[in-house]
């Protein structure tokens, strides 16, 4: 399933806001989560089991949490005893519910994502002392176990913390996990910034309808304009590498990242689309990536969910633990300040980045992908005073347009030799495909182009395509909201726009028996 | 109620730019002369009259299997594949009525396959497919726009054929073996395959009656259930299935596991078929002709589709 299915956005959709709109105000939240559940079942089945069990395990957590800050309340109240022992006491007490019920979640995530990697890895070591190899499993996972793991883990984390309240309210909590449009691709968000809007979405007025519906179209236009007829440039690249020259290469790693954010972001076009329909605003998960400076600032733009999880939930608690305190201490005394903490920093940060790969796919091209990035940050924050310092000499203004435009082009550069790694069937095949581009850039063979697999006018309608996504990303930096600007627009601009954005994805769509559409590619991390 | 005014004016408008925008798509070939959905559902109508020769009539089977573009280069022959999904012999009926209305083919091959279909287990699935099929008119005719600014009309490029070069291999077995399956062609069937046997001698054209190769459609029994079939008619019947010079590599050559022919499978059936129709002097090849020029079109816009895709 995709939500880039017609009956999804055209027939699901309408179908839930029409029940919902006739439903009493108290049976609402009950539409949605029959809804959300709907979804899962039909493509999951009975795996929805685990989604349950999820859900059920943070919130008995949550209410254990509640019970045990009131019984410790309750003991502080009493005279004469050790506070400090007595607030150890019930921390530790919630503690063992938290890992345990970490471990739960994770322990899903792990069986039906990492198994297979975990067990052909452990075999190629059993094989060297030559040992019984165990047999592989591959299962098929729940929807969304990657996203839908996350974000209990977050509600867990923050009650534990007492960041928020737990939740006595299972329907509440079971929707704020599953709520249909989130259940597939994200964004991870956390419970405080979606859980009461959903639960309380009241109305669907004629406004938000058609405000919602604008920008499901304009993810529908990414997807069917740019990303299915990328796809078959792509495919040409990456299976058949090493019958091309670097620049084709290159044109293949560009045209495979703006692909990836073409996808991954009007797939958001439609789940956030749908939110604003139901008055529920769920955080963006891109901010115009490509606008970035460095590789840090990049990952603030690039699935801001996920950066925004792994910040909150690896990177804090990490540096902020006890080893790694005790160390960025012991270091002060040896080192600078800026180095010491580089390298409390940098443990952190290789958490955050191992992670980071990991989540998005149970194979080594993904833990290098991680790694890439790992390095890349690290050596941005050693190198950080030294080009400061190289800039001043030179007298290059770091605050300039130009040194902007630099920036972008050699940040865009890094980035799209990350992906290559990310879409390269092995580490192997990368580092071939960078190979070729650095020693075959312009040796022309009778394959380059011609056979990239589009025609012209393909070419131009990408083109045509990326330069529209590229003046809407530059009016967005700009804080311009083209929604609401056409809005403002006479009637019969406004639907020529819309007529317009319609007939372009139904004539000139990359769809029917000449092309193979895209299948949703973050739905499967 | 100016909202719903508004929503009502706003879809109106839409239907009116939709359809206009369909017209522009649509080959305009016998366009006026048929209902709408009678030029939507019989492919054939777009083309120009008069200039097929040989019709394949039949189911998936044949528009997977059957590449009139390949028979066209190799051998000089027009021919188009007159099939639509799980095609009962009542369609098959029905198509080859309305297409010698606008062509005079001389040979029709009709697939086997159609007369074992029963009308009466058409699943409720089926039927919502055959819907989706018939009103999906975008699906087949939007990409036009590429031919309307290339050649200024639009070019039936497959001539019915539904190109696909993705591999999915299937459990290789020996389909053709006896499994003392019962089979029957329905009463029904026969009824509608002899009113075709009549359209055939009242326009003096040959039918020959043929199985393709599939492992999950064909079997033995329906095999000899065919050919006797085609005895009692009089009539030739060609078993693919069985064709030495074929010979389907059942791990490359079908693109879901056995039930369909690839592209590559393809290539081998219609291959055979032109050399068949060729040897027998059914047909006259037409590839100087420059009243075919159109074909010759057709087919390079056919050769860059295989590179393409």
């Amino acid at each position: 399933m995709s939500y880039f299915d017609l009956w999804f956005a055209f027939l699901f959709v309408p179908v839930v806001v029409l029940i919902f709109l006739l439903v009493p105000k108290k049976a609402k939240p009950y539409i949605l989560l029959f809804a959300s559940y709907a979804i899962f079942f039909m493509v999951s089945n009975f795996l929805i089991i685990f989604l349950l069990l999820s859900t059920i395990s943070i919130f008995l957590a949550g209410k254990k949490f509640k019970k045990l800050d009131g019984e410790k309340a309750k003991e502080l109240e009493k005279e004469d005893i050790d506070k400090k022992l007595i607030k150890e006491k019930y921390k530790k007490k919630k503690k063992h519910i938290l890992v345990l019920v970490i471990l739960f979640n994770i322990s899903f995530l792990f069986v039906f994502k990492y198994l297979k990697f975990f067990t052909i890895n452990l075999n190629a070591i059993l094989k060297v002392f030559k040992l019984e190899e165990l047999s592989i499993i591959s299962l098929i996972a729940p929807l969304g176990i990657s996203y839908y793991t996350l974000k209990a883990i977050s509600y867990v984390v923050d009650t534990y913390n007492g960041k928020i309240e737990a939740d006595d309210n299972f329907v509440r909590l079971a929707l704020y996990v599953s709520f249909f449009p989130q259940i597939m691709e994200g964004p991870i968000s956390t419970y405080s910034e979606t859980a009461e809007q959903i639960y309380n979405a009241s109305k669907v007025t004629y406004h938000n309808f058609c405000y919602g519906y604008q920008r499901i179209l304009f993810g529908f236009f990414k997807k069917l304009i740019i990303v299915d007829r990328l796809n078959i440039l792509v495919k040409q690249v990456f299976n058949n590498y090493m019958s091309f020259n670097g620049l084709s290469i290159l044109i293949g790693i560009i045209s495979y990242t703006m692909l990836l954010y073409m996808e991954f972001s009007g797939t958001m076009d439609v789940v956030l689309g749908i939110g604003d329909i139901f008055d529920i605003k769920i955080p963006e998960n891109f901010r115009q990536p490509f606008f970035s400076k460095n590789i840090t600032d990049f990952w603030s733009r690039w699935h801001i969910s996920l950066g925004h999880f792994l910040k909150d939930y690896v990177f804090y608690p990490v540096s902020l633990s006890k080893p790694l305190k005790k160390l960025s201490v012991s270091l002060r005394k040896k080192l600078s300040a800026h180095y010491s903490s580089l390298i409390a920093g940098g443990i952190a940060l290789f958490c955050v980045w191992f992670l980071n790969g990991l989540w998005h796919g149970a194979g080594w091209p993904f833990l290098f992908f991680g790694m890439y990035h790992f390095v890349l940050i690290l050596m941005g924050n050693i190198f950080e005073p030294l080009i400061i310092k190289i800039c001043a000499k030179l007298k290059i203004n770091r605050e300039s347009k130009k040194y902007y435009g630099f920036q972008i082009v050699k940040t865009s550069l890094l980035v799209f030799i990350g992906e290559m790694f990310f879409r390269a069937d092995t580490v192997r095949d990368g580092l071939r495909m960078l190979k070729i581009m650095f020693t075959k850039m312009f040796v022309l063979s009778k394959n380059e182009f011609y056979y990239f697999g589009l025609d012209m006018f393909d070419v131009a309608l990408i083109f045509i395509g990326l330069i529209v996504v590229l003046v809407i990303s530059i009016l967005k930096e700009n804080n311009v909201n083209v929604r609401d600007e056409v809005e403002k627009k006479h009637i019969i601009v406004r639907w020529a726009i819309y007529y317009l954005l319609i007939l372009s994805i139904i004539v000139l769509g990359a769809y029917g028996p000449t092309y193979a559409p895209v299948d949703p590619i973050y739905a499967d991390f | 109620m100016k909202n719903l005014f508004k929503s009502i004016c706003f879809i109106l408008i839409f239907l009116v730019l939709l359809s206009v925008s369909v017209f522009i798509l649509l080959p305009k070939q016998n366009l006026f002369k048929y209902s709408f959905l009678n030029f939507l559902d019989y492919e054939i109508l777009e083309e120009e009259d008069n200039k097929v020769d040989v019709l394949f009539v039949g189911d998936s089977l044949v528009y997977n299997s059957v590449s009139p573009m390949e028979i066209w280069n190799e051998f000089g022959i027009t021919s188009f594949d007159c099939s639509t999904p799980a095609q009962l012999t009542e369609t098959s009926y029905e198509y080859i009525k309305i297409a010698v209305e606008r062509q005079h083919p001389k040979v029709i091959f009709l697939e086997a396959n159609v007369l074992f279909r029963d009308p009466k287990n058409r699943t409720s699935e089926r039927k919502l497919k055959d819907f989706y099929d018939r009103y999906s008119i975008l699906d087949d005719y939007h990409d036009n726009w590429k031919d309307l600014l290339e050649y200024g009309k639009p070019l039936n490029v497959n001539k019915g054929y539904y190109y696909v070069n993705r591999v999915n291999k299937a459990e290789v077995f020996n389909y053709m073996q006896n499994r003392h399956k019962s089979i029957k062609i329905p009463k029904v069937n026969v009824l509608y395959f002899e009113k075709i046997l009549d359209i055939c001698r009242e326009n003096n054209i040959k039918l020959i009656l043929f199985g393709i190769p599939s492992m999950k459609s064909w079997s033995y029994e329906k095999d000899r259930m065919a050919t006797a079939f085609a005895e009692e008619y009089n009539l030739e019947f060609i078993d693919l299935n069985l064709v030495e010079e074929i010979r389907i590599d059942w791990r490359t050559e079908t693109k879901d596991e056995g039930s369909h022919l690839n592209y590559e499978g393809a290539k081998k059936v219609s291959s055979y078929l032109g050399n068949y129709i060729k040897q027998n002097n059914l047909v006259t090849s037409h590839k100087d002709d420059p009243n075919y020029d159109d074909w010759n079109e057709s087919y390079r816009k056919y050769s860059k589709q295989l590179q393409f895709y």
